[in-house]
């Protein structure tokens, strides 16, 4: 098993996945564009600019039932 | 095969026909059946179809229409839902094993809106497993014929929709679009496709792929008809957190006013780069030339970090796909194709802190582009970069995981800013296949978009023309 297959289940794993070696081995074919994506997203000063609201309270109200 | 020169008829040219009386409803509907019945074994673009009861609605829509002279233009016409939609009794399987048994209990939000405009869902459309896939294959429900050439990609995720309307099965179909799925198979598939701004639609019932990117729009014949679709689908729904309380206002209005001063901006980066193929970046700028000819004004734009969008799009849609699917990859993760897994899997790379400094870097994106528009109505660039490959070249394995990867490279960067995103057909290019030219405008403002559109085909003929592999 290679290091970079080990390194993605024990990294699933931390997040609550039991990944088999050959599906990781196959997930390791897309890593180019998610580690892609990552270095985009690493080269902007994000520093001003907060994403919209991520959290929208659920509404509630008080229902009298006969 | 029928050939009373209906079957590719657009929504506006079939309302009109019925309202005269020249057509019923009953025939549209058979007529659609009938295509569906004789294509669909090749083309495979449905899961589903309704046929009882379809008939049984469009006598009744037909009693509508005979009764009042004020029903609405999709009252009586056929529609395909991709199947991440509900509808109520039906089951939602998203292409996957996974949700083969899925029932809905209540109908999306645009199915009860489409419905009370008294459009005819006609079934299933089939699509990427979870809508996760540019290039339209699916390995469970079976890969979408591209009606032009049945041995290339139809594009995805919405395959079915893409292939059905071009094949003639049906005038429009319901698409969504996270990365592209609604404007490149509208793209490869020569129609016309267009993706809302973000929260124009409403997504409650539609299944999620990543809920801060998902768009659901329509695809159709013309850009009239993409217009009419969204006088019904649009509107403030309090289902979806997401739903723009925006005014709403007559998608069809502007349409018919020109070119006349309209500002085009044409990116001096990215979009024309020396990766995009030949034929299609002719295409694109011989109809941005003759828009010229026709009463635009063409501003070049300069912005040299334009291609940065749909990677960090990437980075906001890859973990919050994973989010969703975390659940069933842990307990059925052989249920899930090997294409779509492995892609979920990927997901799991990307930390909470790179997802959340994706979310900052995709708002400073926006500003950036917002700052950019502000001298022009609309941004033209090629749909996709690259010739419509075959399903051989696209068909991923356990160690390669297929060609087709560049098509979401534009599209892509539209889904990280929310703006109102057009594909229509512009040309032919390598093969004989479609070339789509994207329109892509002010967050909110679908209607300079559809303008643009409009006027666009009123100069050519390359909407009106047809497949002629499947007859």
């Amino acid at each position: 098993m290679s290091d970079r297959i080990q390194e993605f289940i024990k990294l699933a794993a931390i997040i609550g996945l039991d990944v088999s070696v050959e599906h990781a081995a196959e997930a390791l074919l897309h890593l180019p564009v998610a580690e892609s994506a990552i270095e985009a997203v690493r080269s902007v000063d994000t520093s001003d600019f907060e994403p919209d609201a991520i959290f929208v309270p659920t509404k509630s109200s008080r229902i009298d039932r006969p | 095969m029928t050939s009373d020169g209906l079957r590719f008829a657009s929504i506006a040219t079939l309302a009109r026909k019925l309202r005269d009386g020249d057509v019923t409803v009953d025939h549209i509907v058979d007529q659609s059946l009938d295509v569906i019945g004789n294509l669909d074994s090749e083309l495979n673009a449905f899961l589903e179809v309704w046929a009882d009861e379809v008939r049984e609605k469009a006598s009744e829509a037909q009693r509508s229409i005979e009764s009042s002279n004020n029903t609405s233009p999709l009252t009586g016409i056929p529609i395909g839902l991709k199947d991440l939609v509900d509808v109520q009794g039906r089951p939602t399987t998203a292409g996957s094993k996974v949700l083969q048994d899925n029932v809905a209990t209540n109908d999306a939000t645009i199915v009860k809106r489409m419905t009370a405009a008294g459009a005819i869902p006609v079934g299933k459309l089939n699509l990427v497993e979870f809508a996760f896939g540019t290039t339209g294959l699916n390995a469970y429900t079976g890969n979408v014929l591209n009606p032009w050439d049945k041995t290339r990609v139809t594009a995805g995720s919405s395959s079915g929709s893409g292939a059905s309307v071009a094949a003639g099965m049906v005038p429009a179909a319901i698409g969504t679009d996270t990365g592209g799925s609604i404007r490149m198979p509208a793209s490869l598939c020569g129609i016309a496709g267009l993706k809302p701004t973000y929260g124009r639609v409403s997504r409650a019932g539609v299944l999620d792929l990543s809920w801060s990117m998902d768009h659901v729009g329509p695809m159709a014949r013309t850009v009239e008809d993409c217009a009419l679709m969204m006088n019904a689908l649009t509107g403030f729904d309090s289902e979806d957190p997401a739903s723009s309380s925006e005014p709403v206002g007559d998608f069809k209005s502007d349409l018919g006013k020109g070119l006349d001063g309209i500002r085009l901006g044409l990116p001096k980066q990215y979009f024309f780069d020396d990766f995009v193929d030949p034929d299609i970046k002719k295409s694109v700028l011989d109809a941005i030339k003759l828009m010229e000819a026709n009463g635009a004004e063409i501003v070049e734009l300069d912005a040299d970090w334009i291609s940065l969008g749909r990677r960090i799009g990437f980075g906001v849609i890859a973990p919050e796909a994973f989010a969703v699917h975390r659940k069933n990859l842990a307990e059925r993760p052989n249920d899930y194709t090997m294409a779509v897994r492995s892609r979920i899997l990927a997901g799991a790379s990307i930390s909470a802190v790179d997802y959340i400094e994706a979310q900052r870097a995709r708002k400073w994106f926006s500003h950036e582009v917002a700052n950019l528009m502000q001298s022009v109505d609309a941004i033209v660039t090629p749909t996709v970069p690259i010739p419509t490959p075959t399903i051989e070249e696209c068909t991923p394995t356990s160690t390669d995981p297929g060609g087709g990867g560049q098509m979401p490279f534009f599209t892509g960067v539209f889904n990280t800013t929310g703006q109102p995103s057009l594909s229509i057909p512009c040309g032919f290019g390598k093969s004989d296949m479609p070339i789509g030219m994207m329109i892509t405008g002010h967050s909110f403002d679908e209607s300079t978009v559809l303008r643009i559109g409009h006027a666009y085909e009123q100069l050519t003929d390359w909407h009106q023309r047809k497949p002629n592999d499947i007859d």
